[in-house]
């Protein structure tokens, strides 16, 4: 390991680290909302993500990169939400266990399907003009495209905070996370919730795998290479908290980004250690709702 | 007073494994007549032993572990490592890399067993896939991505006997040995005192320690078992292939032997190696016709959790049918 | 020397003591009981016993040696064995495993077969030895649940609610059985029971814990005649409320429609049989009023009305449609709503927020709902100003007033309020059954539920009292609440 980190590097490691972790913010905050509500281990979110980022590969041709921050995630909201009012509800009602290996089957299919639609190669995908190349402040030097992902990423979940936090049926979700049964006691349609809440998540998965596309390309284990990552976040931040998402989120991708920089051989598996030290130190994470799942 | 109940008679259950066995012996024989070959029917064995001990874990003791190749993997680098790198036999090689793996399994599950449910079965996953990365990293060590080549498949030696497994169909019999103590030894843990405890554990784990049972030790002990059922298979299947590549570590591969133990049925003695045998079959079979066997995978496993959660050996005999009546 | 003694055993949860201070000690061969109303700290102690937590403070004492703070194996290694209240058996096992498996930890083999013969012979379970436990009847279960209890070498016996789901006559069996383990096998028994009539007939001492801590002590006679515990069930009244009944009665109470009838209603919790063939009306403008002792099936009651936990048969009808068998959501539209007995406010949200919630999809125009929520902060002035706190930090009777208010938005015509007072200082009581009150005065139907027995009387025009999951009385409130010996009978000790 060598400590030759100047100041250039080290911003620009925070850049691409919040990069990151905008991403894995995105997908953890769907992903824990889904846990908190439903209580469902959600395997498929991976898929979600890499199909997003196939359909940028389909439509760039048509309609370029920018209608597909809008048509991936509208488009995967609704599979979402197929999948889970047709297949996932059936086994609410089991051992936790079935629902956690529902949704790895589904994730096997749909990552084959995937290969079957596209093929095996990977795309690359080029940065939308107005974002490419970098900032140059002498000193230091920034992707544009990354801190567009940074600011778009921070916009998007602010509007996500106030959906959640400030519209009606945000609020129910939220108190639903906190409460199921007296949601259902107070006549409000559960069932619809899940199935929203869901859509919700897989829209979000969508957007993230949207975003990046242009930074890593596309290709089919992108799913199943993020997925772990993500479900790390949700268990340092706590499962089925907001926040908790978001400051492990960050945290995680910070650390990958310097890890890939200082010890490039350790920055898949620092995720893992870090997930590690988390469950066994303090496994309610950053901000969890205690007992869940326990 | 009334008598005890007879416990179910052991001349049956010899007798049903006599007959598996029999069949698993000539396998090799038949298989060809299904579209098969020696050397899937070499895989089908391994798998059937990595998931009789997974089965352990999760059919009898409750234990969910999404991380289990990952003591499947080191045990197979370890041997594989130790006989490249050394002049040792192979039969030492072989106990180097269970011991290791036994080893790890020991470690982690010490560091990790007082966590229950979902962090449990995370934590698996996380170390399962620090192994991963290790293997796919450490290119001088393990080759890397591209593998680990070079393990030898030559002779086993002991003591005066001397034996060629370097063709499939002997090696074949050289795992069938290993299967066989693996059945025998699942048969005989899980009618020992030791089985049943677990099995309590696996109904009621809060009564299981009013009761006054050391609940954390059983699971950690089960945990063990099962890691060293990965190892030997690991160790076979390193032998197998004379090769060992990062993928046999990582969390898809622990996934599989879970598919397995579903689709043939957990909590039974037959159905880990029935679904480690059809999910094998399935897989090469698959694969000729289509490179998409991930798909069918998938397929099928969301097909057997939503209409099959009791798995094939599921139909045929309720988990541990130790009962015979019905309703009362 | 006592088998068992706990010295100023105390348990803290957060900033509730569920167990304050308690001394309590049991001699060899001795049967005791421990009652006490809901919430009174029975449960906790006897999870302290068996080491399921360390506690706060105190000692516990086995044989003279201090084992606080032991693991529940060792606990039972020491011979204390327990049941428990909702039954915890291993229900894939056959019968005879249950009870074998377990005996093993403590026998060799060949000795565990026979002891666990032994032991299902005493409970009479032996015929069913290979039968799946998961196919008993409840009752069978029940006594399996007491059977494994027995495997650890037991000399003392921690049963709670051992008879609880169960009818007459498998209670009286249980009963028997309770009687025959204490004096034919020499076991020490500690009981936790509600159904008094089991206790008052067979303790040899009673131990009576309130709010944590313990109330009193005695003989059944001793108990009985304790005014203090009387109080501690029947609930009371601060004296200024005790005035003359009748002018509290509204003039409009009498006769209104019918609004709410359930008939020959049966639920179940599993295979525990909770309530039996339940028949009761609430008409239109009435506060009808639904007592019993703790576990006799009033907030079942509620929960099944609104379906939470759907009846297994019999009818409701609400509002001259049917009900039963309707999910929640389809029942709270048709106009009812339920105040649970923890209030189980969205900590996550603020009051006002949580006053908005019920409006999900219940198509009200906006200024409608408006008026409804500062109806809700004319009622409770005090919440107002706190409209913007979350609700985890909102204090109990802010709570209370939050869930009240939270059930009353929308097209409401019938509130099913479970035990208001729960919890909660005696002034914020009184604040509390004013706007009920008021409440009802405006025209809102209640079905409440209360143990505070005569804070409910006051309340209600009628009267329902329940007892093991049965209607034994019905009538006029006030009647009842002048006839203090017929009180004492259905709802004391």
């Amino acid at each position: 390991m060598i400590f030759h980190l100047t100041l250039p590097t080290i911003i620009n490691q925070l850049v691409n680290g919040f990069a990151l972790g905008t991403l894995l913010v995105l997908m953890a905050v769907g992903l824990t909302i889904i846990l908190g509500l439903m209580r469902v281990i959600n395997f498929t979110h991976g898929v979600l993500y890499a199909l997003g980022a196939y359909t940028v590969v389909s439509l760039i041709t048509y309609t370029g990169f920018w209608p597909c921050l809008i048509i991936a995630p509208i488009l995967l909201g609704l599979l979402g939400m197929g999948m889970e009012s047709a297949l996932i509800r059936r086994v609410y009602v089991r051992d936790p266990l079935h629902t956690l290996l529902l949704t790895f089957g589904l994730a096997l299919m749909i990552e084959d399907m995937i290969r079957m639609a596209w093929g095996d190669a990977a795309y690359p995908i080029g940065t939308p003009a107005i974002l490419a190349g970098v900032i140059d402040l002498k000193v230091v030097i920034f992707s544009k495209y990354r801190i567009f992902v940074i600011v778009f990423g921070f916009l998007l979940l602010t509007a996500l905070w106030y959906f959640l936090e400030r519209t009606h049926l945000g609020k129910t979700i939220l108190a639903g996370t906190f409460d199921r049964e007296m949601v259902v006691a107070l006549g409000i349609p559960i069932n619809l919730l899940f199935t929203i809440t869901f859509g919700l998540g897989a829209g979000l998965a969508a957007l993230a795998g949207v975003l990046n596309a242009p930074i890593q390309g596309v290709f089919p284990p992108m799913g199943s290479s993020i997925l772990m990552p993500c479900f790390v976040v949700v268990i340092i931040g706590g499962m089925g908290s907001f926040w908790g998402a978001v400051i492990g989120g960050l945290v995680v991708g910070v650390t990958v980004s310097f890890t890939v920089e200082v010890f490039s051989a350790a920055s898949e598996v620092i995720v893992f250690v870090l997930m590690a030290i988390v469950l066994l130190v303090r496994p309610r994470g950053i901000a969890g709702i205690e007992g869940l799942l326990e | 007073m009334r008598q005890a109940p007879t416990p179910p008679s052991v001349v049956m259950d010899y007798l049903r494994m006599g007959i598996l066995f029999a069949v698993v012996a000539v396998m090799p024989f038949f298989i060809p007549y299904v579209g098969g070959y020696v050397g899937l029917a070499v895989e089908m064995v391994i798998f059937a032993i990595f998931a009789i001990g997974f089965d352990l874990l999760l059919g009898y003791t409750g234990v969910l572990s999404f991380g289990q190749a990952a003591y499947f993997g080191l045990a197979g680098y370890t041997m594989g490592l130790v006989c490249i790198h050394s002049r040792v036999p192979i039969v030492v090689g072989m106990c180097a890399g269970v011991a290791l793996g036994v080893l790890a399994a020991l470690l982690i599950g010490l560091m990790i067993i007082r966590k229950t449910g979902i962090y449990f079965a995370m934590l698996t996953i996380a170390f399962g896939q620090m192994f991963f990365f290790i293997a796919s990293r450490w290119k001088e060590v393990t080759g890397g991505e591209d593998g680990l080549t070079g393990i030898p498949r030559t002779f086993i030696e002991l003591g005066p006997l001397s034996w060629n497994v370097n063709n499939d169909l002997s090696f074949y019999y050289f795992v069938f040995i290993f299967f066989v103590a693996a059945t025998l030894a699942k048969y005989w843990l899980i009618r020992s005192h030791f089985g049943q405890v677990l099995k309590t554990i696996r109904e009621n784990e809060v009564r299981a320690q009013m009761v006054g049972y050391n609940v954390r030790r059983y699971k950690l002990y089960s945990f063990i078992i099962a890691g060293t059922y990965a190892a030997v298979a690991g160790v076979l299947y390193a032998m197998f292939l004379r090769y060992m590549y990062p993928q046999t570590l990582d969390w898809i591969r622990s996934g599989n032997v879970v598919i397995m133990g579903l689709v043939g049925g957990l909590g039974t003695l037959f159905g880990p190696i029935v679904g480690a045998g059809v999910v094998t079959y399935l897989m090469n079979f698959t694969s000729y016709y289509t490179k998409y066997w991930q798909f069918i995978m998938g397929v099928i496993f969301v097909v057997f959790v939503l209409f099959f959660p009791r798995g094939i050996w599921g139909f045929v005999e309720r988990p541990d049918a130790q009962t015979r009546r019905g309703k009362s | 020397m006592n088998l068992l003694e706990t010295k100023g055993l105390g348990k803290r949860f957060g900033s509730v003591l569920a167990v304050n201070g308690v001394d309590f000690s049991i001699a060899k061969g001795e049967l005791k009981s421990i009652i006490g109303p809901n919430g009174a700290g029975k449960t906790t102690f006897f999870n302290l016993l068996t080491g399921m937590f360390p506690p706060s403070e105190g000692q516990i004492l086995f044989k003279g040696t201090d084992i606080t703070g032991s693991t529940p194996e060792q606990v039972a290694g020491l011979g204390i064995g327990r049941s428990f209240q909702i039954t915890s058996i291993f229900p894939e096992l056959s019968v005879f495993d249950n009870v074998f498996i377990p005996a093993m930890r403590y026998y060799p083999r060949d000795q565990a077969r026979k002891k666990a013969m032994e032991i299902l012979e005493d409970v009479s379970l032996a015929d069913h030895a290979e039968i799946m436990a998961g196919n008993l009847s409840h009752g069978d279960k029940r006594h399996l649940d007491i059977a494994i209890a027995l495997t650890c070498k037991a000399e003392l016996l921690l049963l709670d609610e051992p008879t609880s789901g169960m009818p007459p006559e498998e209670s009286a069996r249980t009963t028997e059985l309770i009687l025959k383990l204490r004096n034919e096998h020499g076991y020490t028994i500690i009981l936790i029971e509600h159904k008094m009539d089991i206790v008052l007939s067979i303790s040899d001492a009673i131990t009576v814990l309130n709010l944590g801590f313990k109330l009193a002590e005695g003989t059944p006679d001793e108990i009985k005649s304790n005014q203090e515990v009387q109080k501690a069930y029947l609930g009371g009244l601060d004296n200024s409320n005790l005035h003359p009944v009748a002018a509290s009665r509204r003039p409009n109470a009498a006769k209104g429609k019918e609004l709410l009838r359930l008939e020959g209603v049966n639920t179940f919790y599993g295979e525990s049989h909770v309530l039996h063939d339940v028949s009761l009306t609430v008409r239109e403008g009435e506060v009808v009023t639904l007592l019993g002792r703790n576990g006799a099936g009033k907030t079942t009651t509620l929960r099944t009305i609104l379906g939470l936990t759907p009846p297994a048969s019999g009818t409701i009808n609400f509002n001259g449609g049917r009900v039963s068998g309707l999910s929640p959501q389809a029942i709270v539209n048709q106009g009812l709503s339920l105040v649970p007995a923890e209030r189980r406010i969205f900590a996550n949200l603020t009051l006002h927020e949580n006053l908005e919630l019920p409006f999900f999809t219940k198509g009200i125009p906006a200024a409608e709902k408006r008026d409804q929520i500062n109806q809700v902060y004319q009622y409770f002035p005090a919440l107002e100003r706190r409209r913007h706190n979350k609700g985890n930090k909102l204090s109990g009777g802010e709570q209370e007033m939050v869930a009240i208010g939270r059930a009353l938005m929308g097209r409401v015509r019938l509130v099913l309020l479970d035990e208001p007072s729960q919890g909660l200082a005696p002034i914020i009581v009184q604040d509390v059954a004013a706007i009920i009150r008021e409440i009802n005065k405006r025209g809102m139907t209640i079905l409440l539920v209360e143990q505070n027995a005569l804070l409910a009387l006051d309340l209600a025009d009628r009267v329902y009292v329940i007892d093991k999951g049965q209607i034994v009385y019905e009538g006029d409130a006030h009647t009842l609440l002048a006839d203090r010996e017929l009180s004492r009978q259905l709802l004391g000790v």
